[in-house]
C-alpha cells in the first residue's frame, strides 16, 4: 500500500544571527495510506517544524517530503497555495478563525479560495458544523464562542475542501478537558472516513489514542 | 484564486467589523473629498457669476450676434462693437442680403431702436428701479430665439416684452459718507501702472450700478409697468475743475428745488407742465430674458414700438402751446429727437457728446467769423482759438419728451422744430443694429471671421484680458488644491494600508495556510483600500453636495459682496447673479476627482499589498 506521507531524511536548519540551529535532523518516516500519526515531543523538539515541513508551509534545507506522490520541493509558491488548499486541513493550537467572519463563513474561506461558487461553499460549510456539532451556531462570530466551539469551527473548516490530510497543531492544549475529549473525537470520527490526522502534542493522553506516533527530541526521532 | 466579488464581500466585512478603524480613514478623506466638490463647484460658479455679472451670461442664447453701427454704449460699461463698414449711419436692406450670404448665417434682421429716453420701471425686481437703455421692435417670428411665448401686441392688452438681462441693475450714489469727492488725474498723466493705493478712476465716481439678482424661472410671466418719457430728475451734484483733476461736489436741497422751479418756469413758456412732464405708462409681461454681453436690447413687438413712439410724438404735440421757440435754443435748451430729413433718431451722441459737440462747432463758427477773410499767423494779434468745452454747459438743457428738432443733414446745425409727422404713417426710423442668427454656436467664430471680411465690424474683448486673469487664478487656485488633496490622499492611503497590513500579519498567515495565494492576499489589501475610499468618495460627494444646495445663499452674499468688492471697483457690473447660479454642481469634476483619486488609490496600494503578499505565513502563525 503506497504511503500518504513520505519524510527521507530532511533536515531543517534555521539561521539565527550567524549561528546554524538545526529544528529538525535527518528525520525520516513513512505513513501509510489512511492512517493517523501523533507526533509527540517536549517543546523545542522540533514538532511544529516537522509540521510546517509536512503541511508545505516552509521547505526543509536537506531532504524531501512526499506527501501523496507529490514531492513538495518542486512545487512552486503558487502549487504550494493550492496545495495547501486541496490536500491540508490545518488546525491551530490558537483556532486561527478570522474575528470579522461568522463560523459559518470562516468554514466557507478555504473553498472560496478552491473558486467554489458561494452558495455551494455556504451549504457545504452548513453540513461540516453540523458534522462538528455546531449548526446552530452558525452565525456566531468568534468571540461568541467558546474555545471548544471556535476550536470544532476550525476543525470544520479544515475538512472544507475534504483534505487528505488534517494537520494539527496542539488542538486541545488551550482547551478543557471535556472539550479536548469533543474534539479528539471527532478527530477519530475524520479518520475512519480515511482521512490522515496528523496530531502534534506534548501530551501524553492525546498520543496515546493513537497506533502510530512518532517521537521527537532535539530534532531527531527518538 | 477567490473571485472578485468574493474578496470584495471579504474586504467589506472586515471594513465593517474594524468601524473604528475605518473611520479613522474614512472620515478624512470623505472631509477632503467634500471639500474638493464644493472647490470645484463653487469655484467654478464664482467663476460663471463673476463672468456673468461682468459680461452676463454669454452661454445662452449666444447664437445671435447683435451688429451695432457705430454705437458706442456707455450706460452700462456695454460690449463696444464697432462697425466701420460704410460712413452711412444706418443699415439698410442691402446690408441683410449681405450678411444672409455668410455660410451659417440662418437669418438676418434689422432692427429698429425706438429712439425714447427715459424708460424704467419700478416694479420688476422688488421695487427696484430699471431703466431700458434700449427698446427695439421686433417681429414674432425673430422673436422665438428668446421666447416660445405669444409676442404679438393687440392693442389694450398687456404687451410682451422680452427683457434684456443688462437693464436688471440699479443706479445709486455712493458718496462715500462725504459732500465732495475728489478725482485725481495726476495719476493717470503719469505713465506707467496705477500707484498701489489709489482707487481706480470709476471707483471715485459716486454714480454706481449694481446688478440686481433676478430668477429667470421667476421672472418670466411676470407683468409689470413701464413709463416712457417724463422728466428727468434734476442732477443732484455738480462737477467741477481742480488743479489735480475735477471733484463732484453735492447740491444743496436748495439749489435743486431752485432748479426744478426754473426748469418748470422754462418748459412751461412753452409747453403744458403738467402734460409734459407726466411719462406714458403701459402694462408689460416678460415672455423672455435676453442674455449676453453682446446683447443690448430689450424687445418688444414692432406694431407696439411704432405705437408707442407715436403715442410719445402726439403727447408732445399735445402738450405744445403756440409759442415759437428760437432755434437757437433748439437742442441746447430743450432738448429732442433728432430729425435729418431722412430719418428720425436719438440725438447719436447722447447728452452729453451732443453739448461738446455743440460747443466745439459754436467756438469752431466763433472762430472763423472773427478771421473775417484775414489769414492770421499765431502770436501776431489772431485771436485766440479756445476749443476747451466745459462740463456745465454741455449737460445744460432740458430733454423734452417727444419734441423733434429738425438739422441738416450734412453739416448737422438745428434748423427748426418739427410738428408735422404724419402720425397714421410709418415715422422715418433708422436702424443701426442687425440681429444675426446664426445655426449653430459652433460656427460662431468662423462667421464672424466671415462678417468682418466683408467689412463689418465686431467686436467683444473689453473685458476679456480682466476677467481671464480672475478666472485663472481661480483655477490655478483648484488644480493647487486638487493636486495637494490627491498627494495627501495618496500618503494617507499608503500609510493607513501599511499599518494595517503591519497589524493583520497573522490574518495573512492564516489566508495563506489555507491555501490563500499571494495574488489573492493583494486582491484583499486593494479591495480593501478601495472600499475605504469609495465609501470616503460617496460620503464626501454627498456631503460637498449637500453643503452646496444648503450654502447657496451664503455663498451669493459672500460671492456677491466679493464681487462687488473686487471686480465691481473696476468694472461695471451688468448682468445679476442668482441663487441657483451657485447650486450648479460639477458633476464632471466630481467624476473626474474620483476616477483620479481610484488610481491614486491603486498605486499607493500596490507598495504594501506586495507587502502583505510576502508575509511567511509559518512567521505569522507562530506568533
Amino acid at each position: 500500500m503506497a504511503n500518504i506521507i513520505e519524510i527521507n531524511s530532511v533536515t531543517k536548519r534555521y539561521k539565527n544571527g550567524d549561528q546554524k540551529t538545526s529544528a529538525v535532523k535527518n528525520v525520516s518516516y513513512s505513513l501509510p495510506k489512511g492512517e493517523s500519526l501523533a507526533i509527540i515531543g517536549p517543546s523545542g523538539s522540533g514538532k511544529s517544524t516537522l509540521l510546517n515541513l509536512l503541511g508545505g508551509l516552509d521547505k526543509p534545507t536537506e531532504g524531501g517530503v512526499k506527501i501523496d506522490n507529490s514531492e513538495l520541493n518542486k512545487l512552486n509558491d503558487n502549487e504550494l497555495s493550492k496545495f495547501r488548499n486541496r490536500v491540508i486541513g490545518f488546525v491551530f493550537q490558537f483556532f486561527n478563525l478570522q474575528e470579522y467572519l461568522t463560523a459559518q463563513e470562516n468554514v466557507m474561506i478555504p473553498m472560496l479560495i478552491a473558486g467554489e461558487k458561494q452558495s455551494h461553499a455556504k451549504h457545504q460549510a452548513e453540513e461540516l458544523l453540523k458534522q462538528v456539532g455546531l449548526s446552530e451556531r452558525k452565525n456566531y462570530y468568534p468571540k461568541q464562542l467558546s474555545g471548544g466551539e471556535m476550536q470544532r469551527v476550525a476543525v470544520a473548516r479544515s475538512l472544507a475542501n475534504k483534505p487528505k490530510i488534517l494537520l494539527a497543531d496542539e488542538p486541545t492544549a488551550n482547551l478543557d478537558k471535556a472539550s479536548a475529549e469533543k474534539v479528539l473525537d471527532i478527530f477519530d470520527d475524520i479518520a475512519k472516513t480515511g482521512v490522515s490526522v496528523v496530531v502534534i502534542t506534548h501530551d501524553h493522553n492525546v498520543s496515546d489514542r493513537f497506533k502510530n506516533v512518532l517521537k521527537l527530541k532535539n530534532g531527531e526521532v527518538e | 484564486m477567490i473571485n472578485l466579488i468574493q474578496t470584495t464581500k471579504l474586504s467589506f466585512k472586515k471594513v465593517k467589523f474594524n468601524k473604528g478603524k475605518t473611520l479613522f480613514v474614512i472620515v478624512p478623506i470623505s472631509l477632503l473629498f467634500m471639500l474638493l466638490v464644493i472647490a470645484s463647484s463653487e469655484i467654478t460658479n464664482i467663476i460663471n457669476v463673476a463672468e456673468k455679472s461682468i459680461f452676463s451670461s454669454i452661454q445662452s442664447q449666444n447664437e445671435v450676434i447683435e451688429l451695432n453701427k457705430n454705437s458706442t454704449s456707455f450706460g452700462g460699461s456695454r460690449t463696444i462693437s464697432f462697425d466701420s463698414s460704410s460712413t452711412d449711419s444706418s443699415y439698410t436692406a442691402a446690408d441683410t442680403t449681405a450678411i444672409d450670404s455668410v455660410n451659417n448665417v440662418e437669418k438676418s434682421s434689422l432692427i429698429t431702436t425706438v429712439p425714447i429716453k427715459n424708460i424704467t420701471s419700478s416694479d420688476t425686481i422688488d421695487g427696484s428701479t430699471i431703466s431700458t437703455t434700449s427698446l427695439a421692435g421686433l417681429d414674432g417670428e425673430y422673436a422665438k430665439i428668446y421666447s416660445n411665448e405669444d409676442f404679438t401686441y393687440k392693442e389694450g392688452d398687456v404687451i410682451p416684452i422680452i427683457l434684456n438681462a443688462n437693464d436688471l441693475q440699479e443706479s445709486y450714489q455712493d458718496w462715500q459718507g462725504k459732500d465732495e469727492i475728489d478725482v485725481d488725474l495726476s495719476a493717470l498723466r503719469n505713465a506707467g501702472p496705477p500707484k498701489e493705493g489709489t482707487n481706480p478712476l470709476q471707483a471715485q465716481n459716486p454714480n454706481k450700478t449694481k446688478a440686481l439678482v433676478y430668477n429667470k424661472a421667476d421672472l418670466i410671466g411676470k407683468e409689470f409697468t413701464m413709463s416712457f418719457g417724463g422728466l428727468d430728475d434734476i442732477q443732484n451734484y455738480t462737477q467741477e475743475s481742480t488743479s489735480t483733476g475735477f471733484k463732484y461736489v453735492k447740491k444743496t436741497q436748495d439749489t435743486i428745488n431752485t432748479e426744478t422751479a426754473t426748469r418748470k418756469t422754462d418748459i412751461s413758456k412753452y409747453w403744458d407742465y403738467a402734460k409734459i412732464s407726466k411719462p406714458i405708462t403701459y402694462k408689460f409681461k416678460v415672455v423672455g430674458i435676453v442674455e449676453g454681453s453682446d446683447k443690448t436690447k430689450s424687445y418688444v413687438p414692432t406694431a407696439f414700438a411704432t405705437k408707442v413712439l407715436k403715442d410719445y410724438l402726439s403727447n408732445e404735440l399735445s402738450a405744445r402751446n403756440a409759442t415759437a421757440i428760437a432755434t437757437t435754443d433748439l437742442n441746447s435748451q430743450y432738448k429732442g429727437l433728432v430729425y435729418d430729413g431722412v430719418s428720425l433718431k436719438d440725438d447719436a451722441t447722447n447728452g452729453l457728446f451732443a453739448g461738446f459737440r455743440r460747443q466745439l462747432n459754436q467756438q469752431q463758427r466763433n472762430f472763423n467769423s472773427d478771421n473775417q477773410g484775414r489769414t492770421f499767423v499765431r502770436g501776431e494779434g489772431a485771436p485766440q482759438a479756445n476749443f476747451s468745452v466745459n462740463f456745465a454747459d454741455a449737460t445744460k438743457g432740458y430733454n423734452i419728451p417727444g419734441l423733434v428738432v429738425t438739422t441738416d443733414r450734412t453739416t448737422n446745425e438745428v434748423t427748426g422744430e418739427k410738428k408735422d409727422f404724419d402720425l397714421k404713417k410709418e415715422l422715418p426710423l433708422e436702424s443701426t443694429t442687425i440681429l444675426i442668427k446664426v445655426n449653430s454656436t459652433d460656427n460662431l467664430t468662423q462667421v464672424v471671421t466671415d462678417l468682418n471680411a466683408k467689412g463689418y465690424t465686431y467686436r467683444d474683448n473689453s473685458k476679456s484680458e480682466e476677467f481671464k486673469r480672475l478666472q485663472n487664478s481661480l483655477y490655478t487656485g483648484l488644480n493647487i488644491a486638487s493636486i495637494a488633496f490627491m498627494v495627501i490622499a495618496a500618503l494617507f492611503i499608503l500609510l493607513n494600508m501599511s499599518k494595517f497590513v503591519s497589524e493583520s500579519r497573522k490574518e495573512i498567515g492564516i489566508f495563506r495556510a489555507i491555501g490563500a495565494k499571494r495574488m489573492d492576499i493583494r486582491a484583499i489589501f486593494i479591495s480593501q483600500s478601495f472600499i475605504y475610499i469609495i465609501i470616503s468618495m460617496i460620503t464626501g460627494a454627498l456631503l460637498g453636495v449637500g453643503a452646496i444646495l444648503a450654502f447657496s445663499g451664503p455663498i451669493l452674499n459672500s460671492a456677491q459682496s466679493f464681487i462687488n468688492s473686487t471686480v465691481g471697483g473696476i468694472l461695471t457690473l451688468t448682468g445679476s447673479v442668482s441663487q441657483s447660479d451657485f447650486m450648479n454642481i460639477e458633476y464632471k469634476s466630481i467624476l473626474i476627482y474620483a476616477g483620479v483619486l481610484l488610481i491614486v488609490t491603486l498605486i499607493a496600494s500596490l507598495w504594501p499589498s506586495e507587502q502583505a503578499s510576502r508575509v511567511s505565513p509559518v512567521e505569522a502563525i507562530r506568533n
